[in-house]
C-alpha cells in the first residue's frame, strides 16, 4: 500500500503547481509586458507591482490575467510584484533583452527545473528513509 | 504558512529553534523501525501539499495537510514535517533555514492537536465525519493563530500582517477539513490498519 502511495505521489509530482510567485518580462515596440503568476492556472490577479524607472517609481496593479504593460523612460528598470503572504519577487529588466518567445522558453525551462527538483526532493525523502532503516538495523 | 527569512527578530528565531529542536529530538527518539516508511510517505505528502494551489477569488491558497499528517503520525509528525520543510527551504526557498525552527513549531504543534482529536471515539457515522472534518479544520485554525501570534510578537508593525495571515487561512481551514474528511474515509476503506497504528502513536 505504501509503495502505491509513493507511486501516486511521484505521478502527482508532475502536475503540482508552484508555491512561489513567478515574474517574467519582455518588451515589444518600446513597451514592457509583465506577467506574474503562482501557477499557470493561478495568475497573480490585481497584485501590486512597483516599477523603478530611473528616479521615477510607478505603482501599478496586474490585471485579471496577472499581466500589465507600461512604457519605460529608461533602458533598465526594476520590477517587483507582491503577491501577499510573503510571496514577493523582484527582477531587473533591460530593454530589448528579451522577446516573448524567449520568455515562454524561460517559463518552460523553469517549470521543467521545478519538476526535477520535486522529483529530487521525493528521492531524498526515500533515501533518508532507507538510510534510517539501515542505520536502525545496523544498531541492532 | 511559511515565514520567510529576514522577517522575524533573532530572539523569536532562537526560541523557535530551541523548542523545535527539543520536539524533534523527542520525535526521533520515539521513532521505531516499522514507522519509518509511513513517516517518509507522509513527509512526501506534506512536502507536495504546499505545491497544490487552489484558486479562490482573486488569489490562491495552497494546501498544508498538517492535520492529516498529525492524525496518522502523532508525535512522529514533527520529524515528517521537519524533513519536508528542510527540503522546501533548501531547494525551493519556501521559508528559510533561519526560520525553520519557527515554521516547524507553527506547523507541527497543530499536527499534535490533530493526533489528539483523532483518538476521540466516534460511534455514529456523522460523528466520525464531523471529527475527521475537525482533524483537518482545527489544526489549520491553530496554525494560523500561532502564525499570527508569532508575527504579533515580532512588533506592532506586524499586527496588520498577522490579521491578514489569519483571514487568508480561513478558506484553507474549510478546504483542508473537507479533504481530510474524504482522505480519512478513503484510508479507512483501503488501509484500516493505519487507523490502528495512529491510535498507538
Amino acid at each position: 500500500m505504501l509503495r502505491k502511495i509513493f507511486l501516486c505521489l511521484l505521478l502527482f509530482a508532475g502536475v503540482v503547481f508552484a508555491h512561489k510567485i513567478n515574474l517574467f518580462a519582455y518588451d515589444e515596440e518600446g513597451e514592457i509586458f509583465v506577467e506574474s503568476y503562482f501557477s499557470k492556472s493561478a495568475p497573480c490577479q490585481n497584485c501590486p507591482v512597483e516599477i523603478k524607472d530611473g528616479e521615477k517609481t510607478l505603482k501599478l496593479l496586474t490585471d485579471d490575467d496577472g499581466k500589465l504593460k507600461f512604457k519605460p523612460q529608461n533602458s533598465v528598470v526594476s520590477i517587483s510584484v507582491d503577491g501577499g503572504m510573503g510571496h514577493f519577487k523582484e527582477i531587473n529588466y533591460s530593454l530589448k533583452s528579451l522577446t516573448k518567445e524567449q520568455v515562454l522558453s524561460d517559463e518552460n525551462d523553469e517549470r521543467a527545473a521545478q519538476g526535477w527538483k520535486i522529483a529530487l526532493s521525493l528521492s531524498i525523502i526515500a533515501l533518508i528513509a532507507l538510510l534510517s532503516l539501515a542505520f536502525k538495523r545496523f544498531k541492532k | 504558512m511559511h515565514i520567510s527569512e529576514g522577517v522575524l527578530r533573532p530572539e523569536i528565531l532562537i526560541a523557535g529553534a530551541a523548542i523545535s529542536l527539543c520536539a524533534l529530538a523527542y520525535s526521533l527518539k520515539s521513532l521505531k523501525n516499522d514507522d519509518i516508511p509511513t513517516v517518509s510517505a507522509f513527509s512526501a505528502l506534506f512536502f507536495l501539499a504546499s505545491f497544490v494551489h487552489v484558486p479562490i477569488g482573486i488569489t490562491s491558497v495552497h494546501l498544508i495537510l498538517s492535520g492529516f499528517v498529525g492524525a496518522f503520525l502523532g508525535v512522529r509528525a514533527i520529524l515528517a514535517i521537519f524533513v519536508a520543510l528542510l527540503l522546501q527551504a533548501l531547494l525551493f526557498g519556501f521559508g528559510g533555514l533561519s526560520t525553520l525552527g519557527v515554521n516547524l513549531f507553527v506547523l507541527s504543534t497543530p499536527a499534535l492537536l490533530a493526533s489528539l482529536l483523532f483518538r476521540i471515539k466516534a460511534a455514529k457515522n456523522w460523528q466520525k465525519n464531523l471529527l475527521w472534518f475537525g482533524v483537518g479544520f482545527l489544526p489549520i485554525s491553530l496554525g494560523a493563530l500561532l502564525l499570527s501570534f508569532v508575527l504579533c510578537l515580532n512588533g506592532d508593525n506586524f499586527i496588520t500582517a498577522a490579521k491578514i495571515a489569519f483571514i487568508a487561512h480561513i478558506p484553507v481551514m474549510l478546504i483542508e477539513g473537507i479533504i481530510t474528511l474524504f482522505a480519512c474515509r478513503f484510508l479507512l476503506y483501503v488501509k484500516p490498519s493505519l487507523f490502528e497504528r495512529s491510535a498507538r502513536a
